[in-house]
């Protein structure tokens, strides 16, 4: 199974403030990466 | 989306949505759709280069699929906003995971049209924590 190591990669909240991926779901993520903004 | 809300709720998944705009761009998209979902930055990428999310060809940005996905969108009433600087080669996807990371469903697109239903999503998932069905007693030896 492939793993990525989503607790070591910083994203940034609407505030600009680093975030990490685990800190916004529970047990399960659906985790959607948008194309371009429409 | 919305209305299969309850259906991701049940299974304890959340949704985060992710994108490679600046969180100053996000704000006026969030406000313009009212969004229920969580949306989170990743202006430097590297989420999405971890997912293995690359730079599409042309080709595949304005393939016939996408085309026809977009006349559609805009005949239900899609009017395009200036978000500003937009990167249009950027492919997306869509992936399930638990809090290890470890991914249980994945799509990432071939082009801008490529996108799993909403009930593909929920049956990977249910597939993925199907309980071996007990032997009846036929099957028994």
């Amino acid at each position: 199974m492939e793993t990525i190591a989503i607790d070591q990669l910083p994203l940034l909240d609407l505030q600009g403030k680093p975030t990490l991926l685990t800190a916004h779901f529970n047990e399960y993520a659906l985790v959607i990466f948008l194309r371009h903004l429409a | 989306m919305n209305a299969f809300k309850s259906e991701f709720r049940r299974r304890n998944i959340d949704i985060v949505v992710v994108s490679f705009a600046e969180p100053e761009m996000l704000i006026p998209y969030v406000e313009y759709h009212e969004w229920p979902f969580t949306l989170l930055a990743d202006s430097e990428r590297k989420l999405y280069q971890a997912f293995d999310l690359k730079q599409l060809a042309w080709r595949k940005v304005f393939s016939p699929s996408t085309l026809k996905l977009y006349l559609k969108l805009f005949r239900k009433g899609l009017h395009l906003e200036d978000y500003g600087k937009e990167d249009i080669y950027q492919t997306g996807g869509d992936f399930l995971l638990d809090r290890a990371g470890n991914v249980l469903f994945a799509l990432r697109s071939e082009d801008p049209s490529d996108r799993p239903s909403v009930a593909s999503l929920l049956k990977a998932f249910d597939v993925c924590f199907r309980q071996p069905e007990k032997p009846t007693r036929r099957q028994m030896y």
